[in-house]
């Protein structure tokens, strides 16, 4: 490994409701450095991190229990918290407000989900 | 007068010493020379004789120039020509008449008149002298004038006299003058009316006479007709004849008598049935109850007996008016055409005959005797049947053209003919089959005319080869069968349209009218009956859709397309959206616009929902495999974190993955709908219950509570964990182990919570773990991050306790 992981200190919130995949993506931030600064799987409580906590970047699940996340999408856009979606269903089920964001397929790699963080942070940072 | 004692130079004196004013004209209008003047009318004008004599009245004294109403000149003129016309006197009635003065100043004096002019008429009656007499009136007038009452006293009183005369000679004047007028007026009216009582007598005269002239030439021309009609009624070859309207003759001419045996004279007074049978006098009788009854002339053909037979006649039958309009007889005139219609009848039979022989002209001509044996056989009946003159000659045609099966009544035809004279066949046209030389049969079309001649009887046969004529017709009949069946299959073809729902509509893109089925209204949910406009029609899309329609709709049109289809929804009238499938042909005039578009359409919205459901199964499929296929990431990676031996990772691994696929089964027999707590917790148990050592070591109990599918897996996964570890190191590992899961609800919470207990007891000495693998990880933070769960372990020395809340949601629900 080269140095410092890229995206070490990044806080982020995780917002995935299956417990399986939740554990594997707080498993990844943390190989990746990144600070997981919440772990949810619902829209309320997400709503609440994302009013409460600073962040730097959110990994959002579109799938929630059956609903769909945009209600946090919008609260994150709102802050300039930059994120990325992650769904099991292809890209055509976005609505047209959310098609330019950036979006990994599940499953996805560590290294997937570390290139999508990235890219956020550097258009983020322009 | 007795005047013949004076002389005329006496009469000269008399006349001038006559006291009034006179003068003599002579009557030589319109000079009025005069030619003698008296002593007093010289005095009453201050003028002189020689100043007079031979001169015109009006030079003499012409009107004063000075008055401008002065009328003397023309009132005296005027007199004086009624005087000549009228060869009376004339009295004029007061006149101003002005005198000059003599002393040629050119002054006039003033001067009123009393004038008459009487008439001197010589021997032939012709007037030649006027006499004028004047009474000076002008003191009288110039005092009535002035009006002054001491003067008029004046007048009353000294000049009683004339006042006397102004009553005599106005009254006198005027009277006169009007009882004048009067008579002239009555002999002017007098002799017009006589005139015209003249005129009248002359016409009057002329009328009778001529009057007379016409009725002379009117009698004489009446006698002629009469005479001419006698003579038309009697040698006529036309029967004529007056019936009454009960039948009795009136009058009836030698010719009917003539043919029906009867006496003109004697027949008048009887009727048809006198003459005739009952049927022919009923059949008379009847057409001249139908003219009475029309009123008016009809034209019909009656049939009468005759002595050489029956007789064709056209009768025309007239009704007959007395003086009143009343029909009172019926007269007819009645034309023998026996021989006409013999004519004709023998016109149509020579032409139906030439006719034959022209449409026979290439037919083959057969000939045979009345025994049945060929005497004739042309050329083409040669090549028609394949047989030479020469061998057919003489031969029965029975044996040579006519099939074996019709040969019987071929013969017992001819016989019957030949003794009767009855025929089927003859004189017209018949299809029958033929036989030829080589044996074929073939249609042929053929006519037979029996030809008599000196009681000998030959029949002529034309025969016309009609196969080709025959395939044609089958043919024909081919083409109509098929077109039939086409029509059945389109009218099977609507039906099934009406079966499936589906509704024609076309469109006349020029008018923009529309013309459907009924079932079309159905599918737009009209009543079948309902008639749909175009705006009527498109008032139904759907708004989402409209533009994309329009759009559609239009590039088919205007892009030169022949045929399109389109999908779209419309709205019913009752609110409900339908999809409706089209398929649409599009009809183009010669320059290629689009003149017609016809579109079947169909309802498929059951279709549209199957797809969309299938669309949305598809998604959640794809979502939910690649959610398992993270998961299986997720339970590889983790497997790993306690860093196994690559059997033991496999193991586990594999272990996991059963559980998964577990989990899985559970959900898809409730069609993913969720599964229930104590289905997940005995399916994740049931390989321990199994175990020889008694189902008995594990008790499971608590109330229904209702796992979504998420929730499911993770728990059961989380289960599995437990029992795994259990069967590896806790209460399931030891004979006597005792495993016992129990759930509560706690319905006073707010949410309501369920309590979950899972108590291990009876295996060996629990001790905590060293390290926290995946499955402890699961347990406590899976649990507690999907359900929101209070999760709390102890490793007790004598078993594991593994508590956990849950607060009641919509992924974990006590019913």
């Amino acid at each position: 490994l080269s140095g410092a992981p890229p995206l070490a200190g990044l806080r982020v919130l995780a917002v995935e409701d299956e417990a399986l995949i939740a554990m594997m993506l707080e498993l990844m931030l943390e190989e990746l450095g990144c600070n997981v600064i919440s772990v949810v799987g619902t829209i309320e409580q997400a709503l609440k991190k994302v009013e409460t906590l600073t962040l730097d970047a959110a990994v959002l699940d579109v799938n929630l229990g059956g609903e769909k996340a945009f209600a946090v999408a919008d609260a994150l856009m709102e802050r300039g918290v930059p994120f990325l979606f992650c769904t099991g269903y292809s890209e055509s089920g976005l609505p047209e407000p959310y098609r330019r964001q950036t979006l990994i397929n599940k499953p996805y790699t560590r290294d997937a989900l570390g290139a999508a963080l990235a890219s956020l942070r550097s258009s983020a940072g322009r | 007068m007795a005047i013949s004692s004076v002389s005329p130079a006496d009469l000269s004196r008399i006349f001038a010493a006559t006291p009034n004013p006179y003068l003599l004209l002579r009557a030589d209008p319109p000079r009025f020379t005069i030619v003698a003047v008296n002593e007093a009318y010289l005095r009453a004008t201050g003028t002189t004789r020689e100043a007079m004599l031979g001169r015109g009245l009006f030079e003499v004294f012409p009107d004063n120039p000075e008055d401008a109403t002065a009328s003397g000149v023309s009132d005296l003129r005027s007199s004086l020509d009624r005087v000549l016309r009228d060869k009376a006197p004339d009295a004029m009635g007061v006149q101003k008449y002005d005198i000059p003065f003599r002393d040629g100043s050119g002054r006039f004096e003033v001067k009123y008149w009393s004038p008459i002019n009487t008439p001197v008429e010589d021997a032939d009656g012709q007037v030649d002298y006027i006499i004028h007499r004047v009474e000076d009136v002008t003191e009288f007038m110039l005092a009535r004038e002035r009006e002054d009452a001491k003067h008029a006293w004046r007048i009353e009183t000294v000049e009683a006299k004339a006042e006397r005369m102004e009553a005599e000679v106005l009254r006198g004047g005027a009277e006169l003058k009007s009882a004048n007028r009067e008579l002239k007026q009555v002999l002017e009216r007098l002799a017009e009316a006589n005139a015209e009582l003249k005129e009248i007598d002359r016409i009057k005269t002329d009328r009778l006479q001529a009057m007379n002239d016409q009725l002379a030439v009117e009698t004489a021309e009446r006698r002629k007709s009469h005479e001419l009609l006698q003579a038309v009624t009697e040698n006529t070859p036309a029967v004529i004849y007056v019936k009454d309207l009960d039948g009795r003759y009136l009058m009836l001419n030698r010719r009917f008598g003539e043919i029906f045996h009867v006496d003109p004279a004697a027949m008048i007074g009887k009727t048809d049935y006198d003459v005739f049978t009952e049927a022919q006098a009923n059949a008379f009788r009847a057409m001249d109850e139908r003219v009475a009854r029309a009123d008016r002339a009809l034209t019909e053909e009656e049939q009468a007996p005759q002595d050489d037979g029956v007789h064709s006649y056209i009768s025309v039958k007239a009704p007959l008016r007395d003086d009143n309009g009343q029909v009172h007889a019926v007269f007819g005139i009645s034309t023998d055409i026996t021989d006409l219609k013999r004519a004709q009848e023998a016109l149509v039979e020579s032409e139906e005959r030439a006719r034959l022989i022209v449409e026979s002209a290439l037919d083959a001509v057969i000939g045979i005797d009345s025994s049945g044996a060929v005497v004739d056989w042309s050329e083409q009946a040669a090549k028609t049947f394949g047989w030479m003159r020469e061998e057919v000659l003489g031969r029965p045609l029975a044996d040579i053209i006519i099939p074996e099966r019709y040969r019987a009544s071929h013969r017992s035809g001819l016989a019957r003919y030949l003794a009767v004279g009855e025929a089927h066949v003859l004189n017209r046209r018949i299809e029958i089959s033929a036989l030829h030389r080589d044996g074929h049969e073939f249609p042929v079309e053929l006519s037979i005319t029996a030809i008599r001649s000196g009681g000998t009887v030959t029949f002529s046969g034309f025969a016309r080869d009609i196969t080709d004529r025959k395939m044609a017709e089958a043919s024909l009949k081919t083409q109509i069968e098929r077109m039939s069946e086409l029509a059945r299959a389109e009218a099977k073809f609507r039906l099934a349209m009406e079966a499936a729902r589906m509704g024609e509509i076309i469109v006349d893109l020029k008018t923009e009218g529309a013309i459907h089925t009924p079932a079309f209204a159905k599918l737009f949910g009209y009543p079948a009956d309902r008639r749909l406009s175009l705006a009527e029609i498109m008032e139904r899309w759907h708004p989402e859709d409209r533009a994309r329609v329009i759009a559609e709709r239009d590039t088919a049109i205007l892009g030169g397309a022949s045929a399109f289809e389109t999908e779209y929804r419309i709205v019913w009238p009752d609110g409900t959206t339908k999809w409706l499938s089209g398929r649409g042909q599009i009809t183009r005039d010669a320059s290629g616009a689009a003149t017609e578009v016809s579109v079947i359409y169909m309802d498929v919205t059951e279709r549209k929902w199957v797809e969309e459901r299938q669309n949305l199964l598809l998604a959640e499929l794809n979502h939910r495999v690649k959610n398992t296929l993270a998961s299986i990431q997720s339970i590889a990676l983790q497997s790993r974190l306690d860093r196994p031996t690559p059997e033991v990772f496999g193991e586990r691994f594999e272990a996991r993955l059963g559980a998964l696929a577990s989990a899985h089964d559970l959900l898809t027999q409730a069609a993913w709908e969720g599964a229930s707590l104590a289905d997940a917790v005995r399916r994740t148990l049931a390989p321990h219950m199994k175990s020889g050592n008694g189902a008995d070591r594990i008790t499971i109990d608590g109330p229904a509570v209702q796992l979504s599918p998420n929730a499911a897996v993770t728990l059961h996964m989380a289960l599995h964990e437990l029992a795994t570890n259990a069967a590896k190191y806790g209460a399931l590992s030891a004979p006597h182990g005792r495993l016992q899961v129990r759930w509560s609800v706690d319905r006073s919470a707010t949410p309501a919570t369920i309590e979950f207990v899972w108590t291990e007891s009876g295996g060996p000495v629990v001790q905590p773990p060293k390290r926290r693998g995946f499955g402890l990880h699961l347990v406590e933070k899976g649990l507690a991050h999907e359900l929101e769960g209070a999760v709390s372990m102890q490793f007790e020395p004598g078993g594991l306790t593994y508590q956990v809340r849950l607060p009641a949601s919509a992924k974990v629900a006590p019913l």
